[in-house]
């Protein structure tokens, strides 16, 4: 019976879009055209380092709205790049949209020019920290936040911000002895654009890395090893901890205690563009575009917790949320060509030549 | 006609000479024994003409046709060959039943599966195992698994058949009725064989023809008779037989005649193998052919009686006289003291010491 | 088809299977960007670069030390070990028998996070402790702790050599040294370790290699403190420079093969010194096993210990983390107990896929891999020639290439080498990349038990009139039929933990359990990474017990 039909059901998929290849509200009205090119292209391939469940949302909403299929690969950010590279030089298949937390590879490839240019009808929503070139585009609002052990740090100790943990660590530097963690910046890419963007935010933060020394900071490179071991109580601070994980770590583990600091938050994006070598290239516009939409926005607040980017969603994680705790404090890390720069090998050796300077006190 | 020639055979394992030209040929008909001490190269040949081992120079031809010849660069791989090879370990394949593995050869050349059966059974029977074909090697006892072996290397009737010492690893008691059986089936079969052993009785026992190898050369050939009574040096006289050896030095060579000077003693025999007059010499005889005398004349010694073993059907005497220990054989117990021993001289063979 | 083409057919594929992930990073390694990109040049700047890097040569000492450190302790524990399975009436051999061998089929990650919850600083044990005597004596974030673990987690390795080696020394000899005179441990001193020594000197040097290629363990234990190793150096290389460089990466690579070839030749000469020793077949194949007398239990509970370091404690860990919501200090465990993290797996998007998947290329990829291990093993079976010796050290190879360079280079030759490009997004290139990987450990297996064969049960096939091809048909693989699937259940359980191999080469639909536990790992989801662990462990348990219900025997 399968055999049967299944070729029927595609069948019925294709005449049912093709009858009603609805644009969406405000988009163009040749946007009909894409619609139906997407759905003759049939599925989009997305790389992606967002984890496979809470893209399922997406993915799984993405194909309702338009019955194509979504061929979602769950990787790292190294993995995603080193993987891309490849396949686009080898001229076989590769992802159509590529969706990632590291925001200066995705400059870096821009630059590359393994990214298209493409004006989305979204791209107005979409605010101008987090479009580059209108290529390339943030789709998140993730707090760079601290978490702490609710057990065991004193509700006194808690750091509201950069400042109070600088104090914090020089005034009490033996209780917190080898019990504050970090992404390490030289073994992870997102540590070094976090204390990058430190340095830019905070003219004392040479104090809190030199702080950092002094107290044995644990460096990892990991956030499910960082997160695991505050709530477990190995370290109890947390330093440059995503939100997005924090909130749902701290939803099922209610010792898992979360501070957006109110002197500055970093937030961080995951950026997306469109592959110049797509091999559905309608498909993925219809992906990005989804991504940036209120639909997909919505979904990401609500279901994926990734934090919206756009003020017009309502829900759980959003803007608002943000804002609420920290205000006009918020500092989006911007999506531009400085953060290709980062990845200069001499300006980054140089960075963390410095970096391990403090740690040692210098 | 020769069924079975080898010419000038040579081996070499790096830089070590197993073989270092060996010849001999085996008539139709024969029984031949590659005899040796362990080393001399006697499996390496047999395994050369199985084709288990590749020389590096010679030739081997069967029937007239050449399985090897190192100048051609001919060498046919051993399932081209056409051989019967009995293992000295049998090789039993312990997955396949007694059938399964007398079976295997005929499977190989393709015959039908009723003929295959029919004539395994004929060969199973014709060496008395027949009830046994349904068992696996494991349940039998060594000698049955010999009957097995040789079974699977007779069944697709190989014009020559070669066996690596069959014998030595049944018992001394069996080994004795083998052998007897052993040589009455190939020469009903009227087979040919190239059998390897260490055992020089085994050797006299069931071949026409004796290879005496010694070093990777042959030492001496011929028929038992001939390697028993008129071994062609020192080693071939030691290996045949149960000896004494007496040290000395030679005198009177001449015409194939020598004697052996010790002492003030002098005993006349036979020259063995080149001999210089006054070279330092041993003086060997077998055991039985030394005789008790009753008293002093030539080729005599007085010695004094030491021990007397009793083997059943005689006695064994050990006679000493300074350094000098006697063995031999006597039919009845003797008094003790001393004694006249005569060693005839056409059983006394006096070759140089090499 | 004639057995010296199937012989030199087998060898060409094999050798073209290993050549070209190592020819391509050996290439890329003196190029000065990636060799696809269309700007590039030789250079010899990758060389340069990481030989004028401290962190080389830190984490290629720490690499030295880690694979002295952990040689020296599983080979007397691993020999000990072997001696009292093979040899002594120590109790309850039949449970401890496939016990033994656990530790190897244990991701060394799982292993590792399990104890982080087990022996960390506030882990369940280490608190307990704390409790009695008001210090954790220990720290399992050193190079001490990594080379401790990694060593008793490598004793079955020494123990599988050994005890295989101690089958074969003839009773007669250890009988002969009774009569005259010897006691038993006398005799396990002065007749039987030495005639086992090069085996468990080329255990040694296996194990001495492991310890360059060691990834998971240092990975989770060194991450608090840094601590580098070679294979660890990779990640902190490519994050330095902001962009991954293969030229750098390859160089590393480069590194451990040059490490790796004297190795081998150590490997092959011991061999060679052991085949000296082999005494052949002695009738007396029953011996009665050593009393251990008063030692009987002692013994046992040394085992059992060993185990439950090795095993037992991570395991304990891993298993608890995946049944309470947090854990730590101050936290009532009784009070924080859920299931809910295997609801949540079961939700997980591919979870089940995975675990299916996982399933598959261990069953049925395992199967297809040792049919290609035996295709090696027969082609190189009793095999004089130069072509052998260079295919002994092919084999080993790509065992020199960490995981993670491993599954890069399988990701080129499926993107680069046309043919294979269709089957890149399938599992057959998962399983393709983990057969190449694990080549030498498959090979060595099936030609283990090819070599116990009698030479001449083969010879009695040639020479009744069986060619190669026959004979290898009808008696040799028959004969080691009993080997062979006792490596399909190991090269089953090494596939079940696999992952990094195919890193690159998963996608949708090929998901393995290894490759989702490393993405949630990422993201902090360490409640599903222990229920996953958990559920491999099961998998692998299953897997053993039902090889070993069916007969399966692990060793000879």
């Amino acid at each position: 019976m399968t055999k049967l039909a299944l070729p029927l059901a595609l069948g019925l998929v294709a005449f049912s879009a093709a009858a009603h290849a609805q644009v969406p509200p405000g988009y163009p009205a040749d946007y009909a055209a894409v619609i139906d090119a997407a759905k003759k292209e049939g599925k989009v391939v997305v790389y992606g380092t967002t984890d496979a469940a809470a893209a399922n949302f997406l993915v799984k909403d993405f194909e309702a709205a338009y019955g194509i299929k979504v061929e979602y690969n769950d990787l790292n950010s190294t993995e995603l790049y080193n993987r891309f590279i490849a396949e686009a030089a080898a001229g076989q298949g590769t992802a159509d949209v590529t969706w990632s937390s590291a925001p200066d590879l995705q400059v870096k490839l821009v630059n590359d020019g393994y990214a298209a240019t493409y004006k989305s009808p979204e791209a107005a929503s979409v605010p101008s920290w987090a479009n580059y070139k209108d290529t390339a585009f943030g789709t998140t609002y993730e707090a760079v936040t601290f978490v702490y052990n609710k057990r065991l740090v004193p509700e006194g100790d808690v750091p509201k911000n950069h400042a109070d943990l600088l104090k914090l660590l020089t005034s009490k530097p033996d209780a917190y002895k080898g019990k504050v963690t970090a992404y390490d910046p030289e073994r992870s890419g997102v540590g070094y654009l976090f204390f990058t963007q430190d340095d830019l935010a905070w003219n004392q933060a040479w104090d809190l890395f030199k702080a950092f020394g002094k107290t044995e900071i644990k460096l990892y490179t990991s956030a499910g090893a960082m997160i695991e071991r505050v709530t477990s109580g190995e370290h109890l601070i947390g330093y440059g901890i995503f939100g997005s994980y924090a909130l749902t770590r701290s939803k099922k583990d209610p010792n898992l205690g979360i501070v957006l600091p109110n002197d500055y938050t970093l937030i961080a994006t995951r950026v997306a563009f469109l592959s110049s070598k797509a091999k559905n290239p309608n498909a993925g516009k219809l992906f990005l575009d989804y991504l940036l939409s209120k639909r997909g926005q919505t979904i990401i607040a609500n279901e994926a917790e990734l934090y919206s980017l756009r003020d017009d969603v309502q829900g759980e994680a959003t803007v608002a949320k943000v804002k609420a705790q920290v205000g006009d404090k918020v500092r989006p890390i911007q999506i531009n060509n400085d953060l290709a720069g980062n990845l200069e090998a001499t300006k980054r050796l140089k960075f963390l030549k410095q970096w391990q300077g403090a740690l040692k006190g210098n | 006609m020769a069924d079975l020639v080898i010419e000038n055979v040579k081996l070499r394992y790096g830089s070590i000479d197993i073989l270092k030209g060996v010849s001999l040929s085996v008539e139709r008909g024969q029984i031949v024994a590659l005899l040796g001490p362990s080393g001399s190269g006697k499996t390496t040949l047999l395994r050369c003409v199985a084709g288990l081992e590749e020389p590096h120079d010679g030739r081997i031809a069967i029937a007239g046709k050449t399985l090897f010849d190192g100048s051609k660069g001919v060498a046919l791989a051993p399932e081209e060959r056409g051989l019967g090879l009995v293992f000295q370990s049998y090789a039993l394949w312990p997955h396949k039943t007694v059938f399964a593995n007398v079976a295997y050869p005929l499977k190989l050349r393709g015959v039908s599966g009723g003929d295959i059966r029919a004539r395994v059974a004929r060969a199973l029977d014709s060496i008395g195992i027949g009830h046994l074909a349904e068992r696996f090697p494991h349940q039998l006892s060594g000698g049955q698994q010999q009957r097995v072996a040789l079974a699977r290397a007779l069944v697709y009737e190989p014009p020559v058949i070669l066996l690596d010492e069959p014998l030595s690893n049944l018992d001394a008691k069996l080994r004795e009725e083998a052998r007897v059986w052993l040589r009455q089936l190939i020469s009903d079969l009227g087979l040919s064989a190239l059998c390897v052993t260490h055992d020089q009785v085994e050797a006299m026992a069931m071949a026409d023809r004796i290879l005496l190898l010694n070093g990777g050369l042959v030492e001496q050939q011929g028929t038992p008779e001939e390697m028993y009574q008129r071994p062609a040096s020192l080693f071939a006289a030691e290996f045949m037989g149960a000896n004494n050896r007496l040290p000395g030095k030679a005198a009177g060579v001449r015409e194939g005649r020598a004697s052996l000077v010790f002492g003030d003693q002098r005993l006349d025999g036979v020259a063995c193998g080149p001999l210089a007059e006054g070279e330092e010499a041993y003086g060997v005889v077998r055991l039985e052919r030394v005789r008790m005398a009753d008293g002093p004349g030539p080729n005599r010694l007085r010695m004094a009686l030491t021990s007397e073993m009793y083997l059943g059907e005689r006695y064994e005497l050990v006679f000493k006289r300074d350094d000098l220990l006697v063995r031999t054989f006597a039919t009845a117990k003797l008094p003790g003291g001393e004694h006249w021993l005569e060693f005839p001289p056409d059983a006394l063979w006096v070759a140089a010491r090499s | 088809m004639p057995f010296a083409l199937f012989r030199f057919a087998t060898l060409a594929i094999m050798a073209s299977a290993v050549l070209a992930p190592i020819g391509l990073i050996v290439y890329q390694s003196f190029l000065d960007a990636p060799f696809f990109s269309p700007n590039v040049h030789f250079s010899l700047d990758a060389f340069q670069f990481v030989l004028e890097d401290e962190d080389f040569w830190t984490a290629l000492s720490t690499s030295v030390i880690v694979a002295a450190g952990m040689t020296a302790i599983s080979v007397p524990l691993g020999v000990v070990l072997a001696f009292l399975m093979a040899r002594t009436d120590v109790p309850g051999k039949w449970l401890l028998e496939p016990l033994v061998l656990v530790p190897i089929f244990m991701s060394a990650v799982v292993l590792a996070f399990g104890y982080v919850v087990a022996l960390g600083p506030v882990g369940i044990v280490s608190t307990f402790v704390k409790g009695l005597i008001g210090v954790v004596p220990w720290s399992i974030y050193s190079v001490t702790a990594i080379t401790i673990i990694a060593g008793l987690t490598h004793v079955p390795h020494v123990y599988l050599y050994t005890s295989a080696a101690l089958r074969n020394v003839g009773a007669d000899l250890e009988e002969a040294a009774r009569t005259t005179g010897a006691s038993p441990w006398w005799v396990a001193v002065s007749v039987s370790l030495p005639m086992v020594t090069p085996a468990v000197l080329y255990a040694a040097v296996l194990i001495f290699f492991l310890g360059f290629e060691l990834f998971g363990l240092p990975l989770v234990l060194g991450d608090p403190e840094g601590i580098l190793v070679l294979a660890t150096y990779l990640y902190k290389l490519t994050n330095k420079l902001g962009v991954p460089s293969y030229q750098l990466m390859a160089v590393v690579v480069v590194a451990i093969i040059l490490i790796a070839i004297p190795l081998v030749w150590l490997q092959r000469v011991l061999l060679a010194s052991s085949n000296k020793y082999v005494s052949v077949g002695g009738k007396a194949a029953k011996r009665a096993p050593l009393k251990l007398g008063a030692l009987r239990w002692p013994a046992f509970c040394l085992i059992v210990l060993w185990f439950a370091v090795s095993v037992g404690l991570p395991v304990f860990g891993i298993a608890l983390r995946s049944v309470v919501t947090t854990w730590g200090e101050g936290v009532r465990l009784s009070e924080v107990l859920t299931l809910a993290h295997y609801r949540d797996l079961v939700d997980y998007p591919n979870a089940i896929h995975a675990i299916v998947n996982t399933v598959l290329i261990g069953t049925i990829g395992g199967a297809a891999s040792v049919a290609c291990y035996t295709a090696v093993a027969l082609a190189m079976h009793r095999w004089q020639s130069g072509m052998v010796r260079i295919a002994d050290y092919l084999v080993m190879i790509p065992r020199a290439m960490p995981g993670i360079v491993a599954g890069l280079a399988m990701l080129w030759l499926f993107l680069f080498i046309k043919p294979l490009a269709p089957f890149r997004s399938t599992l057959f290139s998962v399983w393709l990349a983990y057969t190449i990987v694990w080549l030498a450990y498959g090979t060595r297996l099936v030609s283990g038990t090819m070599l116990q064969i009698g030479r001449e049960l083969e010879e009695a096939g040639r020479s009744v009139g069986g060619s190669q091809g026959r004979v290898a048909r009808d008696v040799t693989l028959p004969l080691v039929r009993g080997g062979i699937l006792a490596a399909w259940l190991l090269v089953f359980l090494i596939f079940v933990r696999e992952y990094s191999t195919g890193v690159y080469l998963l996608g949708p639909g090929t998901e393995v359990i290894g490759s989702l536990m490393v993405s949630l790992w990422g993201t902090g989801a360490i409640d599903l990474v222990s229920a996953l662990s958990v559920i491999n462990i099961l998998i692998i348990s299953a897997g053993l017990g039902l090889a070993l219900r069916l007969g399966v025997r692990l060793h000879g």
